[in-house]
């Protein structure tokens, strides 16, 4: 079953963009260097590196997947890119939440109806 | 195949929904009703085929009138009282947890979920059996604290 099928409200794409999120954030150094970015950022790749005992090459491609999320943003500054994370970059997770929740409306409204009119 | 990657930290958690309902029927009929997998599947919304009966193990698929998959995999059953199960899709893998305690000649149901973390692209796309001991394993090494995340809820003792 799919929260969308039992939640029409919610885009498809907002589904996509949650898994891109879960799975973004399923990754215990993307995680780490996610909340570094949230409580430090604006913050370069570099200063990422120093901060965190993972490789500049490993900070990179961590902040790729970050950025294909949503979950941080690059702006330049001179010569330097500095990552920060976007307000509402978790939106995809309250989405879910929202989508979740009206499935199991949905779902314990089918059971009751169900037990009580067996009962 | 292999299984969704699960975080092993205490953060592991990102999103969770509760709901609880309360049933004018009595517990046993309440839990006919959660604990007959035809029945389940159908309030759950869908087809739901096991390849065992419902407890611990019972590997499975949850098939929506649309057609759209979800792979599901029991983790306890105490009939009567509390059925757990995580399942997963493409995008990503939650715990739910339900239980059910009498209130008088009513039945108060309440249903957690919890989404944990898995990468899409290792998630599981098939029913295979390693892969099925490989996320029974992994949960119940990574994370023996599920239970506890999910924030049992135990029935009030009778009057």
């Amino acid at each position: 079953v799919s929260l969308t099928a039992d939640a029409p409200g919610v885009a498809a794409d907002g589904e996509a963009r949650a898994g891109a999120v879960f799975a973004a954030l399923g990754d215990g150094t993307r995680r780490q260097l996610w909340r570094t970015v949230v409580d430090e950022g604006p913050i370069t790749a570099t200063a990422l590196a120093r901060a965190l005992p993972i490789t500049r090459q490993a900070v990179a491609k961590h902040l790729r997947v970050l950025d294909d999320a949503g979950l941080v943003r690059a702006d330049r500054v001179g010569r330097e890119l500095r990552y920060s994370a976007p307000p509402g970059s978790l939106r995809a997770v309250s989405e879910w939440i929202d989508a979740a929740d009206a499935a199991w409306a949905e779902r314990l409204s089918r059971l009751k109806a169900r037990a009580e009119a067996g009962a | 195949m292999t299984a969704p990657r699960i975080p092993t930290d205490a953060d592991v958690e990102l999103a969770r929904v509760e709901r609880s309902v309360r049933i004018d029927a009595p517990l046993d009929d309440v839990w006919a009703a959660i604990a007959d997998p035809s029945a389940l599947g159908e309030w759950l919304g869908g087809e739901l085929h096991l390849d065992r009966p419902l407890g611990p193990g019972a590997a499975g698929e949850l098939v929506a009138p649309d057609g759209s998959v979800r792979q599901l995999l029991v983790t306890e059953h105490r009939p009567g009282e509390r059925l757990a199960w995580h399942w997963w899709d493409d995008d990503e893998l939650s715990s739910v947890e339900i239980t059910a305690c009498p209130d008088g000649d009513a039945t108060e149901v309440h249903v957690v979920e919890v989404v944990a973390l898995a990468r899409a692209a290792s998630a599981p796309a098939s029913l295979a059996s390693g892969t099925i001991e490989a996320i029974d394993r992994t949960w119940s090494t990574a994370l023996p604290s599920l239970a506890a995340r999910l924030g049992r809820k135990l029935c009030a003792a009778p009057a």
